[in-house]
């Protein structure tokens, strides 16, 4: 494997401590130079622990090269999340509560990698509990080596023993178990062997280049002691070999987790601590960050003025929009949708600029001073920087003009298409889930609509009730407006979406969309495959089957208080920051 | 007397059975199915999944049997689990009931704190400024929205005064009696203030009534000092219908303090009630129905008790 971040980080460690220092330059110095203030323990006494090349100014900040520089050991880490976790056990629920709070505490097989120069949306599979992955040359075999030595929580009923290949059977054995309700997406699977107790050979029944993307998902395979049958309730307490230790849950109160002394990543967590608090009021949320009570907070776009001016040092990162949100139809034979020159003229209707600003307010950011990013969604969502072809580029082709913002060419097509007077339709979403960005597009959407001569009828839907149950699985008749839930790895919205798969929203079957679907998670070789993914987008984008919408494009916010480091330098998509993040961060 | 209260307390029975059969009902009406939700995207079409979803929760039962099943265990005070997290629902309510009748007690102090004095003054100080000054502010504290209040304050105290900034995480008054109250003082104020509204208009009402009545102008007459007769006097017998009033707000406000919880993150019943009908968790919302009901039902029975306590003409047979 490429050699990533971490497996230089990693060299250096095993490095002697005379080579470390003169790698940085600084010469011979003893254990005292090491800058590393607050250690609270015995342990911390010792010299085993080097995290920092040392440098001569004391308050010296972290700097690309080396974000543990000066590194703080100890501290509490305070953040807020949106609700309660419905479930701690990580396969009694599929909310992405019940997912981050899961990865604080149990490992994966393989984690997202970061680092500084590691964009979010770049992330990369690396071992967390695996040492190893050795793909056969098509990509159908799979032998996963595990890292030895690595330990469970030193808790009763585990008391800290080693992690075999009998947990991680276990715990695949839960993530395919008949009430899993995701267990769908490992279908791909054909068989999991188990040679001896540190090496796991899977058997694929189709080719997946993106396997260890699977492996790395925290939507999927969380590595749990198999005393979790029977000996303790893994719905109320978490016991695993994740970087923390699960200490109290006060329900709708907050989360205390302790540092793991025990993490296979020597060193590390940096805090002691991390408390989260359960606040599901945003303007609460942002009170308490504002008045210093939490040291992270995830703003909407209007609120970074705010926070600008009441703390002017605060950190503010942001990241291209992951969550793609698209126009999508109904597959009956006799629809107006059903001829490609109404859906390109429907999307050619769309001014993308104008959602854009409607969801962000943009212009009011830039006028600021904040720097915002307003790409368009493709097929693939404008966060997946890897595999995204900016529709309006010279690269996307043919396709791009209809992204374009262009009313009257939109009404050639549909006459062209023998709807020159226009027809009726239903348009329906939900506006109870998904929050005012969504809400203010698929409205303002309405109106483009109209402007197209479509005479719709809106219904807005209750989400439990209805969207979720009916519409988003396609069974429905008009128009819809939703959002896909981000996938971890960015093949799937191709695969998910053009295949024989419930997230099939508009039941379409195009052979050719299913081919390139199919072919991209073949193909090992990066460029070959991201070419694939690019031809898929220019494809999709002359049939439209889904049209891309801005809501979900604009930037995503963290602010962090002044004094935390290694925020904006560790990031990561999805809900894995509890073992991919959080552990490297600390206090000035 | 006893006869009275034991009579009731026969009658709540037949009450709080046809509760549990309406509840039931209604909570299986409602569009949608938790195992859809809970199947969510990737099992939408996933029937085997499902199916052993069901039957996990014992949801393939015929209805009748699962009725009688629920309420043979709510005899037993045994609510079941939550279908969303596994946890007994008692433990829950347990933990969440007092937080909220916490919250709804200090609410109703509050609310008398405010209500009484500004309606006796607006009853004894009738047509004057007072009493229109009195009048406007329960109409505006009935008009203006509570959660509006508590955004506004929570937002301008981010920015103007961050010691205005309630506390992070709520505390049990038995673990820091001044943590706790730091943290429910103005959540309850805010609570209080929208109740008192009602409250005052009733105590000037019950005021002018009794301010009017013969004994009233005997004690005038006699030559007691204002304050003597109003609170000697006509306090005690104009209270009488508020005590009714106050006495049915509570099982309101133990039903109705969601939005605040969810604004001053207070792990209350309101929060928990409000994620359970989004998630159709059926056991945990027809536990909370139920309890409501019956907190309803002893808050009537207390109330009517209490009024033949305060007016002695009153006696039950």
């Amino acid at each position: 494997m490429a050699d990533s971040y971490w497996g230089r980080y990693w060299k250096r460690k095993q490095a002697s401590r005379r080579r470390f220092l003169q790698a940085g330059g600084i010469g011979a110095v003893g254990a005292a130079g090491l800058a590393l203030v607050g250690c609270g323990d015995d342990d911390d006494d010792d010299d085993t622990i080097q995290l920092a090349t040392p440098t001569p100014s004391g308050d010296a900040t972290a700097t690309p090269s080396d974000p543990f520089a000066n590194a703080k050991r100890g501290g509490i880490y305070r953040l807020a999340a949106t609700g309660d976790a419905p479930s701690l056990d990580p396969y009694g629920n599929l909310s992405f509560l019940t997912k981050a709070f899961a990865a604080y505490h149990y490992s994966r097989l393989f984690k997202y990698e970061t680092g500084p120069g590691i964009h979010p949306a770049e992330v990369r599979p690396t071992p967390d509990i695996a040492e190893s992955a050795e793909p056969s040359p098509d990509a159908m075999q799979w032998v996963i080596k595990l890292r030895p030595g690595v330990r469970f929580h030193n808790v009763s009923p585990v008391d800290g023993r080693e992690v075999t290949t009998e947990d991680v059977k276990f715990s695949w054995g839960r993530l395919t178990a008949e009430t899993t309700q995701n267990r769908s997406q490992v279908e791909f699977v054909d068989s999991v062997e188990f040679p001896d107790s540190s090496t796991i050979v899977f058997k694929l029944k189709t080719p997946n280049a993106a396997f260890l993307d699977v492996l790395a998902d925290t939507n999927l395979l969380f590595i749990m002691p198999t005393e979790s049958d029977g000996k303790f309730n893994p719905a109320q307490v978490a016991i695993g070999s994740g970087p923390w230790i699960f200490r109290s849950y006060e329900q709708s109160v907050r989360i205390l987790r302790d540092r793991n002394p025990d993490w296979y990543m020597e060193g590390f967590p940096l805090f002691d601590q991390v408390e989260t608090s359960i606040i599901p009021e945003y303007a609460t949320r942002i009170a308490q960050f504002l008045a210093g009570n939490l040291d992270t907070v995830d703003p909407a776009g209007e609120d970074l003025i705010t926070i600008k001016r009441q703390i002017p040092d605060a950190q503010l990162e942001s990241r291209p929009g992951p969550t793609l949100s698209f126009i999508y139809f109904d597959s009956l034979p006799d629809s107006p949708w059903r001829d490609p020159r109404v859906r390109q003229a429907i999307s050619m209707a769309l001014n993308r600029d104008d959602l854009t600003e409607v969801a962000y307010n943009v212009s009011k950011l830039e006028e600021a001073g904040l720097d915002i990013a307003t790409p368009y969604h493709n097929i693939i969502p404008a966060g997946e920087t890897r595999w995204w072809l900016d529709p309006l580029s010279s690269e996307m082709g043919e396709g791009s003009k209809y992204f374009q913002y262009d009313p009257a060419e939109a009404r050639k097509l549909l006459e062209a298409a023998g709807y020159g007077d226009g027809f009726e339709a239903l348009y329906q979403y939900t506006n109870n889930r998904y929050g005012k960005a969504f809400n203010d597009v698929a409205e303002l959407q309405i109106q483009y609509l109209q402007e197209l001569g479509i005479r719709t009828t809106t219904e807005v839907q209750d989400y439990s009730s209805k969207y979720i149950t009916q519409t988003f699985a396609g069974n429905f008749t008009g128009i819809a407006f939703g959002f896909q839930t981000p996938f971890p790895e960015a093949g799937a919205y191709l695969v998910r979406m053009f295949g024989d798969d419930p997230l099939n929203h508009g039941k379409i079957n195009d052979p050719k969309m299913k081919e390139l679907a199919y072919a991209q998670y073949a193909e090992l070789d990066e460029e070959r495959r991201k070419e694939l993914f690019w031809e898929a987008q220019r494809y999709h984008a002359t049939q439209m089957y889904y049209i891309p919408s801005q809501a979900g494009a604009g930037s995503t916010w963290e602010a962090h208080q002044p004094n935390l480091r290694n925020a904006v330098e560790f990031r990561v998509k999805g809900y894995g920051a509890g073992t991919e993040t959080i552990p490297f961060r600390w206090k000035a | 007397m006893q006869r009275y209260a034991f009579r009731r307390l026969i009658l709540m029975v037949p009450t709080l059975l046809g509760v549990t059969f309406v509840v039931f009902v209604m909570v299986r009406a409602m569009p949608g199915d938790v195992i859809d939700l809970l199947a969510g995207d990737f099992g939408a079409a996933d029937a085997e999944a499902k199916e052993a979803l069901r039957k996990e929760f014992s949801l393939d039962d015929n209805v009748v049997l699962q009725y009688v099943r629920w309420l043979g265990n709510i005899l037993r005070f045994d609510f079941g689990s939550s279908i969303i997290s596994d946890r007994p629902v008692l433990d829950e309510l347990q933990n969440r009931l007092p937080v909220t009748m916490e919250l709804g007690l200090l609410a109703i102090f509050f609310s008398l704190l405010i209500a009484l004095p500004v309606g006796i003054i607006s009853a004894v100080r009738q047509d004057t400024p007072a009493d229109y000054i009195g009048r406007s502010l329960a109409i505006g504290l009935l008009a203006v929205p509570g959660f509006w209040v508590a955004l506004v304050a929570i937002s301008m105290a981010s920015v103007y005064f961050t010691w205005g900034v309630p506390p992070k995480n709520y505390v049990k008054f038995t673990d820091d009696p001044i943590g706790n109250l730091k943290m429910m003082w103005f959540p309850a104020l805010i609570l209080g203030a929208g109740l008192s509204g009602s409250v005052m208009r009733f105590t000037r009402s019950a005021m002018l009534e009794v301010l009017r009545q013969d004994y009233i102008r005997t004690a005038w007459a006699k030559g007691l000092r204002e304050r003597a007769i109003i609170v000697r006097h006509a306090m005690r017998n104009a209270l009488i219908p508020v005590v009714t009033i106050v006495g049915l707000q509570l099982p309101v406000v133990v039903g109705g303090t969601v939005i605040i919880e969810t604004i001053y993150s207070i792990p209350g019943i309101g929060r928990y009630y409000i994620s359970a009908v989004n998630q159709h968790d059926y056991p945990v919302i027809q536990a909370i129905n139920v309890l409501v009901a019956l907190v309803v039902v002893f808050a009537n029975l207390g109330v009517d008790l209490l009024y033949s306590v305060l007016d002695p003409r009153i006696r039950y047979s």
